[in-house]
């Protein structure tokens, strides 16, 4: 009896993947141009046209249905960070590290503001506006500058959907090299 | 002039392979083939590499409706791009090690 019911559910199983299989392989072309039309129209109006050809021609060329999928679901998050916002797993990590380092972010803020500075300094260029902790010539702030965690606060423009974290860059490790150096 | 683009380890490896092929043009799946980047990763440095002006690119020559497909773009290091990468490269491979193109 168990014998049996292992060999239906066996056979069962493999007429369910197979019917998913053939599903899938029907949808694709379907799925992966909804998907590229989706992260084009993230992007500025004179970027779409552009992009939907680029990324179709893209996924063309990947061999196999999952890779063109796979490349389909990229462009969605391409289009997201190029349209200057993190996406979505991205403010999703943001959020669960500003969580676990609430207590060093309150430790540091607090440290700050009993050294009598300002903790977060706000800096606004043309495209951007980035939150860091401010660095005074105090012990506390030239730990921070070092360790780059007065970079920690730009986490929370992650969240907010304003940075990506690939602002977080190697100019900047190689900078600390270099101050590091001195 | 351009503001230079942000640079993580994903663009120096971008900016490798294509300076690898000397004046060779790719597309952005040979790209992605060659640097293992996924297009997620891939086409936001692209796209900041191009807009900083060390990269260029092109519509390949031919018409999609003949050739059956869309067009692909194909992108080059542009002169300035092999230029500033290589200091960027040397800078890398002074502190960090191990950047054979630069």
């Amino acid at each position: 009896m168990g014998m049996t019911a292992t060999i239906l559910t066996g056979i069962l199983a493999s007429i369910l993947a197979s019917i998913f299989f053939n599903e899938f392989v029907q949808w694709r072309p379907l799925v992966v141009r909804k998907l590229i039309a989706l992260a084009v129209r993230r992007l500025p109006g004179n970027q779409r046209d552009r992009y939907l050809e680029e990324w179709t021609a893209h996924s063309n060329e990947v061999p196999g249905d999952l890779g063109k999928v796979i490349v389909a679901i990229g462009c969605l998050v391409a289009a997201e960070s190029m349209a200057g916002k993190a996406n979505v797993f991205e403010r999703v990590f943001a959020f669960t590290a500003v969580l676990f380092l609430v207590p060093a972010l309150a430790l540091i803020f607090f440290g700050l503001l009993a050294s009598g500075t300002r903790p977060l300094h706000v800096t606004h260029s043309e495209d951007e506006t980035r939150l860091r902790f401010s660095t005074p010539p105090t012990l506390l702030g030239s730990f921070l500058y070092q360790t780059g965690l007065n970079d920690l606060p730009m986490l929370l423009t992650v969240v907010a959907g304003r940075h990506s974290l690939g602002d977080f860059s190697l100019r900047r490790i190689l900078n600390l090299l270099k101050d590091e150096d001195r | 002039m351009a503001k230079d683009p942000r640079l993580s380890m994903a663009t120096l490896k971008v900016l490798g392979a294509l300076m690898e092929h000397g004046a060779n043009e790719f597309s952005g799946a040979e790209i992605s083939k060659k640097t293992g980047q996924p297009s997620g990763t891939l086409y936001p440095i692209l796209a900041r590499l191009e807009a900083a002006g060390w990269l260029a690119s092109r519509w390949e020559d031919g018409d999609p409706s003949a050739m059956g497909r869309p067009r692909r773009r194909l992108y080059k290091v542009t002169t300035v791009g092999r230029v500033k990468a290589q200091c960027v490269g040397a800078t890398v491979r002074a502190d960090l090690g191990g950047l054979a193109w630069a």
